[in-house]
């Protein structure tokens, strides 16, 4: 049966090709668009290198202090994250690291503009660096406070041209740097990856940012199993009330949670309810804005099926007469649009993968490497699905309500 | 005429109503886009107050002990006066003074303030020093600039600018006028008698965050570079330098802040670039949305396109009948193409009264209603021939019709 539906569905797309053709056209389009959505999702969500364990990573980046006097929110300091975020049960293993900030080389009389980060030594065991040359830098040295650095490639090359990096020295922020490393360069969207240029926190100029609550660190806490992060999070809200506050003058409470990645750009898209990230929100606003942009094709979709089916009146009464039911021409209809959606969708995966290549060319996305991967084709072909029955589902319901003997007649007006 | 269409339309409605639907979204895209393209080019048309060639920005990010107590900030001013100092004698610098809220940065200060009516006003404000105007080259229209000495007066002196003048004080000259909070009726008087912020001068603008956006409401106030009650160590400078400045003077001023403060973090950006970069970083989406926006409009085209040539072809019975009682060819194509053209119509009626309750409700008050009117103007004039164009190879098809065929079916 499906077989011969498969067939028929062949045989009526050819018929009409230009309906074929705009048809696909707009399945196509439309589905490359929300693949490419769904895409950039996935990259800045799922576990990808460097951020190879990013399933079971909390981050803690946002906290909010608060008194009589106002209100302080924004990055934790490190005093905060030293004192009352270690030895958290269940995190396997911590990290401390600064945000990156543009920071500018001249070498040779040219400008070099970088983004430069400063972690502690847990940074490299809890990220997976591809380093291309030496190593990274290990507890001595940032308990040492030494001068060293670990650069991307693409740094190294307009820092130094062909010439091996290692050992080399560079001048920023009236420091001298030593390399010792040279790591395959971050994407932007790995936010707590991303940098040119990776220095032991402990060069940090002065030494006030030591007892700090808040400043301008971030930390990453390792866990054990995703299943924990509630424990985490229990853990660190009952630490909260133990803070010792710097000036208790102004500020008398700190608030905050760690979050996973996805809390963390819910938050920055859609904002904060209290100190809570609305990712519900996040999540619906996303859904919404794909059916939204789905609505429109949809109904044209719906539009050229009427016309279609229209066209075919004939051959509907003469099914029916010889005694089909509703249900299998609801059926054949609906296995003839999506043949139609899937089709549409197998360009729109092609389409994508060449708007994919044209996206990592553009230098939109800093070092952006965004690659087609068997969950993206998964969510295209259920896209592709979802569209086919949403605007087959109507005008087969409109079909089967024709009675037979209009049918035969070419259909009322 | 139009009646008959209408009655036409009318009774093929359920069909119709899909091609309704469509439409008018479509319509409500395009005004979405339209009215963005509107709201820029009015915006780019306002004078910026300012001139962006040839300036530089010094952003420095301070420890926080900097703000610590009322030492550490004299401390900090101490510091930046030797900084100014510095860079001011540095070869190619013509000017250069500390400002807040530089053009094109991410820094917006703002306050806050109720005015008597009631209406809310926030506006930028800015701390900087006499050479500022020079820096900037903003144009003064009345009363004076930044004197030396204002940082020390009894009161503040306020250089705000025209837009804003006018909100406050109407046509009434603004010029030695009070900027003043009101809460229940009342002024609020500030905690230090020198607090008291007095209209010194008016300049034509300053539209820091750039030409797209419109920023009218704006103030300029001494920056004092000795007194740690009135104002902390300022956080960034304009620099204007000679046109032709090497590149390596980038590095030489970098060198010599470092020397002045080596805790303090110095980043250096050219005006220009800037200005690039945030004009780049508007168009963009714009151009993301618009390439979407015009994807959907093809599409729609050409699936209205479909749909007619499918009417067309299963009403060649009516159609050939109105040839029979001698219908020219092009009455039967403007019967087509009228059809869709009342139907289109209709669909922007709607789709005009539905985006015009934006500024109905107030939604996006700071845009003027102005923008929004043209953004369906311009809509209606794309729609509309785009519309009659997918009506062409129809109308057309229907003056095919044989009259003999269409009356076999009788």
């Amino acid at each position: 049966m499906l077989i011969n539906y498969l067939k028929l569905a062949y045989k009526v797309l050819l018929r009409r090709k230009f309906f074929t053709f705009v048809s696909l056209f707009g399945t196509s389009v439309t589905l490359m668009v929300l693949v490419m959505a769904a895409a950039m999702l996935d990259y800045s969500l799922s576990p990808m290198a460097p951020e190879v364990r990013l399933d079971r990573t909390l981050l803690v980046t946002y906290m909010a202090m608060r008194g009589d006097r106002g209100e302080w929110s924004g990055d934790p300091g490190y005093g905060f994250l030293d004192r009352y975020c270690r030895n958290i049960p269940h995190v396997e293993r911590m990290s401390v690291y600064t945000g990156e900030h543009a920071t500018a080389i001249f070498m040779n009389g040219e400008k070099v503009v970088s983004q430069m980060r400063r972690t502690d030594a847990d940074y490299w065991s809890i990220l997976d660096f591809a380093f291309v040359a030496g190593q990274a830098f290990g507890e001595s040295e940032v308990a040492g406070g030494s001068h060293v650095a670990v650069i991307s490639q693409g740094t190294a090359a307009r820092l130094f041209g062909d010439r091996a990096p290692i050992g080399r020295t560079f001048e920023t922020q009236g420091q001298s740097f030593t390399v010792i490393g040279v790591v395959r360069n971050v994407p932007r969207v790995r936010e707590a990856a991303y940098a040119d240029i990776w220095v032991p926190f402990t060069t940090l100029p002065t030494d006030q940012w030591r007892t700090r609550l808040m400043g301008d660190f971030n930390a990453m806490l390792l866990a054990d199993s995703p299943r924990n992060f509630r424990a985490i999070r229990a853990e660190f809200a009952a630490r909260l009330p133990h803070v010792v506050m710097t000036d208790p003058d102004d500020y008398k409470t700190m608030s905050g949670a760690p979050r996973t990645r996805m809390e963390d750009i819910a938050a920055g898209v859609v904002g904060l309810n209290g100190d809570v990230p609305r990712t519900g929100m996040f999540i619906g606003v996303a859904v919404l804005l794909a059916m939204l942009f789905m609505l429109l094709p949809a109904i044209n979709q719906v539009n050229l099926n009427i016309s279609r089916i229209f066209e075919r009146v004939s051959e509907i009464g003469v099914r029916k007469a010889f005694g089909a039911s509703s249900g299998h021409l609801v059926g054949q209809f609906i296995v003839e649009n999506i043949v139609l959606a899937l089709f549409g969708g197998a360009i729109g995966l092609v389409l994508s993968l060449w708007a994919l290549r044209v996206l990592n060319g553009s230098g939109l996305i800093t070092n952006g490497d965004l690659q087609m991967n068997p969950r993206i084709f998964l969510y295209g072909l259920g896209l592709s699905m979802l569209f086919g029955v949403l605007s087959g589902a109507y005008p087969a319901w409109r079909m089967s309500r024709l009675h037979p003997v209009d049918a035969l007649r070419g259909g009322q007006r | 005429m139009i009646r008959h269409y209408l009655k036409l339309v009318w009774n093929r409605r359920r069909a119709n109503g899909l091609i309704l639907a469509e439409i008018l979204i479509s319509f409500l895209v395009l005004c979405a886009i339209f009215g963005v393209v509107a709201y820029y080019a009015t915006n780019w048309r306002r004078p910026l107050g300012f001139d962006y060639h040839n300036v530089w920005t010094l952003e420095i990010s301070m420890p926080q002990e900097a703000f610590e107590d009322s030492a550490a900030r004299l401390r900090g001013l101490v510091v930046s006066q030797r900084l100014l100092a510095t860079m001011s004698a540095l070869p190619h610098v013509e000017a250069a003074a500390p400002a807040a809220n530089t053009p094109y940065s991410g820094s917006m200060s703002r306050m806050g303030i109720t005015l008597r009516d009631g209406g809310m006003v926030q506006y930028l404000w800015s701390s900087t020093t006499p050479a500022g105007l020079d820096v900037l080259k903003l144009e003064l229209v009345a009363g004076r600039w930044i004197q030396p000495g204002d940082d020390a007066l009894s009161y503040t002196p306020q250089v705000i600018t025209q837009d804003f003048a006018r909100r406050l004080f109407g046509r009434e000259n603004p010029i030695g006028r009070t900027i003043d909070s009101y809460k229940d009726g009342q002024i609020q008087t500030s905690p230090k008698s020198w607090q008291e912020r007095r209209v010194v001068g008016v300049i034509r603008s300053y539209r820091k965050a750039g030409e797209f956006v419109d920023m009218p409401y704006a103030a300029f106030q001494p920056q004092s570079m000795t007194d740690p009650e009135r104002s902390p160590a300022p956080w960034s400078y304009v620099i204007r330098v000679d046109p032709g400045t090497p590149a390596a003077f980038e590095e030489t001023l970098l060198k010599a802040m470092h020397a002045e403060a080596p805790d303090w973090t110095f980043t250096l950006r050219s005006l220009e670039l800037e200005r690039q970069r945030s004009i780049r970083g508007r168009l963009l989406p714009l151009a993301f949305g618009g390439t979407l926006a015009a994807f959907l409009i093809l599409m729609v085209g050409m699936g209205l396109m479909g749909v007619l040539w499918q009417s067309v072809t299963r009403r060649t019975q009516e159609l050939g009948l109105r040839r029979a009682l001698g219908a020219t060819a092009s009455a039967v194509r403007n019967q087509v193409i009228g059809e869709i053209v009342v139907l289109t119509t209709i669909a922007l009626l709607a789709g005009s009264v539905l985006f015009l309750q934006l500024p109905l409700l107030g939604v996006l008050s700071f845009v003027g209603v102005g923008v929004f009117v043209s953004a369906i103007v311009v809509s209606c004039l794309v729609i509309i021939p785009f519309v009659i164009v997918c009506g062409l190879y129809p109308g057309w098809l229907a003056t095919q019709v044989e009259p003999s065929r269409a009356l076999q079916y009788e």
